[in-house]
């Protein structure tokens, strides 16, 4: 299976390569994370994640599904990236779940990938640490039982330390580690979305759009 | 750990699907849906709460929908002899078979068959199996939050679109994997969900004054909207 893997302001959107439209959905994240900066409203919090759902569904994006997650672990065997994986288990579906599950492996064996280490390096770099740890998006893309264009956005917020992206995707927990994940399942409308995808590419501006960066894995 | 609790918590495709949704159908389903998110999120900006799901479902009967409330399902844990993962299994079949029986049929017997022997295995498993979980669970504490929003997919019957919904809350405390199937574990559950069926005849009254309002609304707000296109500022507050 081939996954393309697209970076994207602080989301990493994940599905097959011919999804169509393949722009909504980094035009839809790019902008609402654009309106987030304007309203000053700080990345992992409830603040946020309500704006970017409240945007989001202002853009012709159908919100299906939605979802919050506390997860406390004192220490373990795991990885960030593992529980994340694991919490995607209940609430992606089967698709997107091995859409997230392949991508999320690849990065644990990037030294194999140069491509790919170079996109996440430059992908955590852009991103800013909070006090207590980092917040970034997952979106995986798949088309649902009725032909519509589905992505399930999770915001997650983990604390700990995260100045690498290595930290989270290969670093095993061992102290107590909280993982908040909120997640929206959005279905797009894409008869409403053909009329507003290139006056939003407009405003976006061509910058943040050839700043998008993607990679078959 | 968590996985064992997905029956409870994956609610994503309440209904099955028909293959040959229609694409007038979609097209109701999806011009009413954006509206009664617009409604709902003037009533609670958080897709998980009772308050937003309240007012979709308010605005999806006010667009055409005619709405079949099923019973609410709640349950707390401390008085029950079941175990957490009974206690979703059967939760979810009741809340099921209430509001969607006459839609599509589930076998019972089959799923409870399997939660059941899943839990007899967590309650007595062999020596090598315990191990192994000891030794996955490692020492960990986990506390598990959830509240949930749940929407279709839409299925058509005979032309009519039918859409399922819920909203869905639950909590459980666990040190270890042996909570899951213990009858002590602090645990809560509750489900609200709800059935549509589109009145094509309702719809119909309001359909070309829905998607030019929309149509409208959308162009005006991205020409409104303020951006602030600098990357550098993502985590700031």
């Amino acid at each position: 299976m081939t996954v393309r893997l697209t970076s994207a302001g602080a989301s990493l959107i994940m599905g097959p390569p011919d999804v169509t439209p393949s722009n909504a959905v980094p035009f839809a994240l790019l902008w609402s994370e654009a309106v987030c900066r304007a309203q000053k409203l700080t990345m992992g919090t409830e603040a946020y994640f309500n704006r970017v759902v409240r945007e989001m569904g202002a853009i012709a994006w159908n919100v299906t599904d939605a979802g919050e997650m506390t997860y406390t672990q004192a220490s373990g065997n795991a990885t960030p990236a593992d529980a994340v994986v694991e919490l995607g288990g209940q609430y992606l579906p089967t698709d997107q779940q091995r859409i997230l599950k392949t991508v999320f492996d690849a990065i644990g064996t990037v030294a194999q990938i140069p491509a790919l280490d170079s996109l996440m390096t430059t992908f955590w770099s852009d991103k800013t640490l909070t006090a207590k740890g980092i917040c970034f998006a997952t979106a995986p893309v798949s088309m649902n039982a009725n032909g519509q264009l589905t992505t399930t956005l999770a915001y997650l917020d983990f604390d700990g330390t995260s100045d690498r992206w290595q930290s989270f995707f290969l670093t095993r927990m061992s102290a107590e580690t909280r993982l908040h994940s909120r997640h929206v399942q959005l279905t797009l409308n894409a008869d409403l979305w053909q009329r507003i995808d290139k006056p939003i590419a407009d405003k976006l501006g061509k910058a943040a759009v050839d700043a998008i960066q993607h990679i078959d894995i | 750990m968590i996985a064992s609790l997905s029956v409870a918590t994956a609610p994503n495709g309440l209904m099955s699907v028909s293959p040959s949704v229609s694409a007038n159908s979609l097209d109701a389903y999806f011009y009413t849906f954006t509206q009664a998110q617009v409604d709902a999120r003037a009533a609670n900006p958080d897709p998980t709460t009772d308050a937003y799901y309240t007012a979709m479902i308010g605005s999806l009967k006010a667009h055409g929908w005619t709405v079949f409330e099923v019973e609410a399902v709640e349950h707390k844990i401390t008085s029950d002899p079941q175990v957490p993962l009974i206690v979703c299994v059967l939760a979810l079949l009741d809340m099921v078979e209430n509001g969607f029986g006459h839609v599509f049929t589930i076998d019972r017997s089959t799923i409870l068959a399997a939660a059941n022997a899943t839990c007899n295995t967590l309650k007595d498993p062999p020596d090598e199996i315990a191990r192994q979980l000891d030794e996955w669970w490692g020492s960990t504490h986990v506390e598990v939050g959830l509240r949930v929003l749940s929407v279709g997919p839409i299925l058509e019957l005979f032309g009519i679109p039918y859409l399922g919904a819920a909203h869905f809350a639950m909590r459980i405390t666990a040190d270890s994997w042996r909570d899951l199937v213990s009858p002590d574990t602090d645990f809560s559950f509750s489900a609200r969900p709800a059935l549509m069926m589109l009145n094509w005849i309702e719809y119909r009254q309001h359909e070309v004054s829905l998607k030019a309002k929309l149509a409208a609304e959308l162009a005006g707000k991205i020409k409104q909207t303020q951006l602030d296109l600098d990357p550098a500022k993502a985590g700031a507050s």
